[in-house]
């Protein structure tokens, strides 16, 4: 046999019957085996612990069984007693390896242990190499789970008809083709590489939040990278190199075999999303518990209950918090009343001057428009040495729960030059401390300030007034030093965030959502690739993707961009071009909206409406998408390939 | 020979039907380029073997896509079990082996039959039994575990005809089924077709390898440039009706020259002998005879191995055919030269004189009066009747039978007197 057959031979063995049940049997009667040599050990005293300390109970003379106090420190033993949870660590280690076994995958499993135990084990001994060591355990780890997750696809997949054999099929070629398995190798090593690149010395929430940045969005990239190339190359490989003839002529209907291929890659990107999101999640917790800046081990702080970074990464990354905006009052609605009335004033002044002055319902609009911009950002803005008050309101949820709230803002003005620093005061003046708090800050960057849930009103609201300037308390009452200029809050630069859910189930939600997305783009890929060829579906495909994932800079974009000159008049080229943009935009809008990489580094919540609204939206399009494909695929002449 | 003779007389619907088929390819600017199949009009009759015939771009391979849906007429009709042709129920009943074969490279033979099998909707124990059987059938069962882009072209050959009789079909569409293939592995599917054939199948063979068409087909068509050329039973085509040839022991110049003097005597000079020669040895009987040499030897090879025995699942029973009647025409097919199908399928009878002396016997047992002939009954055909499926002498034309009976006479007369030793067995 030559060499390269022996693992083919190999992976026929594993799957065999007899050694599968051969396996399962030396398995159980190892685990079952140790379970006892650790028993009895205990029992023996040889392994200390609480069990250990029963046994000497049991078997000695000299104590009361009576008294009350055996009584109870019997009780507390048997509660600690290790050997039930050997026993259920040896149920899980039977479970897991039978599971493994029958997968086919015994053997698979055997080389892995026996490299992670010959190569790796002595390179975590060694302090120059442990680094390499721990490398080397995190790719075989995600090997493993990669591994056992494909073969339980495989498995799954394993249906007689047409949909879950050409589904099958597409597994089999991803594992076994260049393309596909370069991607796979390129994240499993990126992954398992990442952790080593972070910076040790700063913060934890940094290096946390650094970690989540770059794992996921790099899994994400390399996952819609490879759904896209690898689902268009399947199907228009198989159409140019007349695979296809053999498939199309049996008894499989075009919506058959797209959906086969739809839910290969589906599936692959299933198995591939759990392997790196258990890799991203279990390292994640494994830097949580590292100590932070100010401890001297995880949770134990120097000097305080509870060291700032720890409180910032608990409270603000590894949680998940919604929010709450700054709101426009009322009196400044543009459908209102006196907002009306004041554009009606500012005309008529104006027209004292120049009579033709917006008499037209456009040049009406126009001025309106303006004005209320203009309204909008006076509101806004603080001159130096003044206050204003600013209200948030929807805080019910917040006032109820017992963790702190945080407050986030952004101050900009004299265009946030980077060597300027304002002095901004802040006030709750409703709360049960009203007392100003002086924050010094740099311009065009965010802040935050933590408050308690009790600086929330009965009604969910709360008022803040914010201080231009450094409030001072002196001998002849309250005094104020302004700032050089105006200070302004932008959009959404006044924010409460408050936990409104666990992080762990947040993660969750995280990943579905970046699986939904990549299924559309799976949809994406199997639609172009039914009419067009390998490197032009690539081209629309990619394009479509980066359109969907810029929307919404492009609908900034096209806003900032507008429809006019700056005299008002309308050009059409710009005109075209900004309702184009934003029609695209719109379109993927809730797709980008969804942000879901953003919402995991910044500890905030992915709540399930969101997931639901999202998920309908790109069901519906990938259902029309699919649809598509579908009738074209019909249509073809599939003896043709690029006109041929 | 009851089922051929059912094939061309059954009234059941047509397999194929094909009513002006025009196929037109037009480029990007929807310009006619290519007029590849123009106005032909054909059927296949069930269990029949069709041939479709012609030169390379004839548009062969054109009908076939045609007729399975991966092209669409631009004009005329084509059905398929009565339905069209996209019809994905009709698929269930069809086989096709395309010109080359379009493989999965990264499974391997036993995946990819297996890929197959799945979208038929066989289940698990089926799909296994049969693919042991085909790859024991087409000799790969030594390599179905070998990527097919390892495979040699005969190889990936063999196991795309595997996949084409997966699902057992009713009709069978085979594009250049020998392209690629040795002597053996094209005596094999020679063989296969015809066993395939005598069990009721319907098989559509597109070819312009004629040797390979000319044995096993019942009725073809001959295509060129699109259209249909010429079309028929193989027989009426085929047929020479102005020349008789006879086979007979080594005569010597004397002998010859009485029967030219014999000819010419009895047509009033009209007739003579146009040529004598010794015929040679074919080349396929003599590479088949080193390869069976090279198997007693046990000589080793990585290539395909010969084929076993055919699939059992394919050996479906046929009403039409009672075993006494296949049992004759086995074992009549087993008087002649050919190797069988039931039979290792590159066995070789081994030296001509063997098969020279087989053939005379059958001869003179055919013109030899039977004092008591068996009666024919539907179920079997008559002891004498010799199969369509194997070649044999041309029938005779205008020469009578009491020629012939002379000229052996006179042959044997001849012999027995000059009691000359035979050869070394070379005619």
């Amino acid at each position: 046999m030559k060499l390269r057959e022996i693992p083919g031979a190999l992976d026929r063995v594993q799957r065999a019957r007899w050694f599968k049940v051969a396996a399962s049997i030396m398995i159980v009667l190892i685990v079952v085996g140790g379970y006892v040599w650790y028993t009895v050990g205990v029992e023996n005293g040889t392994f200390a612990g609480a069990d250990a300390v029963l046994h000497r109970l049991d078997t000695s003379d000299s104590i009361n069984e009576n008294d009350p106090r055996v009584q109870m420190v019997r009780g507390i033993l048997s509660d600690a007693s290790v050997t039930i949870s050997a026993a259920v660590a040896a149920a899980a280690a039977i479970a897991v390896g039978v599971i493994v076994v029958w997968l086919g995958l015994g053997i698979t499993y055997l080389v892995i242990g026996l490299a992670a135990a010959l190569i790796a084990g002595p390179m975590l001994l060694l302090e120059s190499t442990e680094v390499y060591g721990k490398l080397l355990l995190g790719v075989l780890l995600l090997a493993a789970s990669f591994t056992a997750l494909m073969q339980a696809l495989r498995v799954l997949f394993s249906g007689s008809g047409p949909v879950m054999g050409i589904a099958r099929n597409l597994l089999t070629e991803a594992v076994r083709m260049k393309i596909s398995l370069v991607l796979i190798i390129l994240m499993i090593l990126g992954l398992a590489v990442l952790p080593g690149m972070l910076d040790g010395d700063q913060p934890l929430r940094y290096r946390v939040q650094s970690f989540f940045q770059y794992s996921v969005t790099g899994v994400f990239w390399i996952l819609a990278f490879l759904t896209l190339a690898f689902g268009i190359a399947s199907i228009t490989s198989e159409q140019r190199d007349k695979t296809i003839w053999q498939t199309v002529t049996k008894p499989v209907a075009a919506w058959k075999y797209l959906l086969g291929k739809w839910l290969g890659l589906v599936g692959l990107n299933a198995v591939l999303l759990l392997v790196s999101s258990s890799g991203i999640f279990l390292f994640a917790e494994y830097l949580r518990n590292q100590p932070a800046i100010g401890e001297t081990r995880a949770y134990l702080a120097t000097d305080s209950a509870v060291s700032e970074d720890r409180f910032i990464l608990e409270s603000r990354v590894m949680t998940a918090r919604e929010s709450k905006f700054m709101e426009i009052p009322e009196r400044f609605s543009r459908d209102g009343e006196i907002f009306q009335q004041r554009v009606d004033q500012f005309i008529a002044k104006e027209r004292l001057t120049d009579p033709n002055f917006a008499t037209t319902p456009s040049d009406y609009k126009y001025v309106a428009s303006n004005l209320y911009t203009a309204m909008i950002r006076a509101y806004r803005s603080i001159p130096p040495g003044e206050s204003r008050l600013y209200t948030i309101s929807g805080l019910e949820k917040a006032r109820n729960q017992s963790s702190p709230i945080t407050l986030r803002f952004r101050i900009d003005s004299q265009g946030n030059r980077p060597d300027a620093f304002y002095d901004m005061t802040f006030s709750l003046p409703y709360s049960q401390d009203p007392a100003p708090l002086v924050k010094r800050m740099g311009l065009g960057f965010y802040h935050n300030i933590s408050l308690t849930p009790e600086s929330i009103n009965e009604d969910g609201v709360l008022d803040i007034l914010i201080f231009n300037g450094k409030v001072i308390k002196g001998e002849q009452g309250m005094g104020i030093i302004p700032n050089p200029s105006t200070a302004s809050i932008p959009e959404r630069g006044l924010e409460i965030s408050y936990r409104a859910g666990g992080y762990r189930t947040n993660f969750m939600r995280v990943m579905l959502v970046m699986w939904v997305k990549l299924a559309f783009l799976a949809m994406l890929a199997v639609w172009t690739s039914t009419f067009l060829s390998f490197p032009v579906a690539c081209l629309v495909s990619f394009g479509v993707f980066m359109i969907a994932e810029m929307s919404g800079f492009l609908i900034s974009a096209a806003d900032l961009y507008g429809t006019t000159d700056q005299k008002g008049n309308i050009v059409w080229v710009k005109f075209i071009t900004t309702n184009i943009t934003n029609l695209v935009g719109q379109l993927f809008s809730v797709y980008s909206d969804m942000k879901p990489v953003r919402r995991l580094v910044d500890g905030r919540m992915m709540p399930w409406s969101s997931v639901a609204v999202g998920t309908g939206v790109l069901a519906t399009i990938t259902v029309l998408l699919f649809g598509l494909a579908v009738g074209i695929f019909r249509k073809r002449e599939l003896a043709t390939y690029s006109g041929n | 020979m009851a089922v051929q003779q059912s094939r061309a007389k059954s009234k059941t619907q047509p397999v194929v039907a094909c009513q002006g088929l025009t196929k037109v390819f037009k480029d990007f600017w929807m310009r006619q380029r290519a007029h590849a199949v123009d106005r032909v009009t054909f059927h296949i009759e069930p269990h029949e073997i069709f041939g479709l015939l012609g030169p390379n771009g004839s548009g062969k391979s054109t009908t076939i896509k045609l007729l399975l849906g991966l092209l669409k007429p631009t004009a005329g009709r084509v059905s398929v079990f009565g339905k069209d042709p996209t019809d994905v129920a009709t698929k269930r009943r069809i086989g096709y082996l395309p010109e080359e074969s379009y493989l999965y490279g990264f499974l391997n033979a036993r995946e990819t039959l297996d890929y197959y099998g799945k979208l038929f909707e066989l289940d698990r124990k089926t799909r296994k039994g049969r693919i042991d059987e085909l790859l024991d059938m087409v000799g790969l069962t030594h390599a179905q575990y070998r990527p097919v882009r390892e495979f040699s072209k005969g190889m990936q050959r063999r196991i795309g005809i595997a996949q084409a009789l997966i699902n057992d079909p009713e009709l069978l569409i085979l594009d250049e089924p020998t392209t690629g293939l040795d002597p053996i592995g094209t005596r094999q599917v020679k063989d296969l077709i015809l066993e395939l054939g005598r069990r009721g199948k319907s098989v559509l063979l597109s070819s312009h390898l004629l040797a390979d068409v000319e044995d096993v087909v019942d009725r073809m068509v001959i295509l060129y440039g699109g259209k249909i050329r010429r079309e028929g039973p193989r027989e009426e085509l085929l047929a020479q009706r102005d020349t008789t040839s006879l086979i007979a022991d080594e005569l010597d110049d004397e002998t010859i020259a009485k029967i030219d003097a014999l000819i010419r005597e009895r047509s009033g000079g009209e007739q003579s002998l146009r040529s004598v020669s010794r015929p040679h040895q074919k080349l396929e009987e003599l590479f088949l005879d080193i390869v069976e040499q090279a198997k007693r030897e046990q000589a080793a090879t990585s290539g395909a191995m010969a084929g076993g025995a055919t699939a059992s699942f394919l050996r479906a029973d046929d009403e039409e055919s009672g075993p006494s009647g296949d049992d004759l025409i086995d074992s009549l097919v087993n008087a002649r030269a050919e190797p069988q199908a039931d039979e290792h399928p590159a066995s070789v009878e081994g030296e001509a004189e063997s098969q020279t002396g087989e053939a005379d016997e059958v001869l003179a047992s055919l013109l030899e009066p039977e004092p008591q002939p068996e009666p024919a009954t539907p179920d079997q055909p008559a002891a004498h009747a010799p199969t369509q499926s194997h070649p044999e002498p041309a029938p005779t034309g205008s020469v009578d039978d009491d020629v012939i009976s002379s000229l052996l006479d006179d042959a044997g007369e001849s012999e027995r007197a000059d009691d000359e030793p035979r050869g070394d067995g070379s005619r």
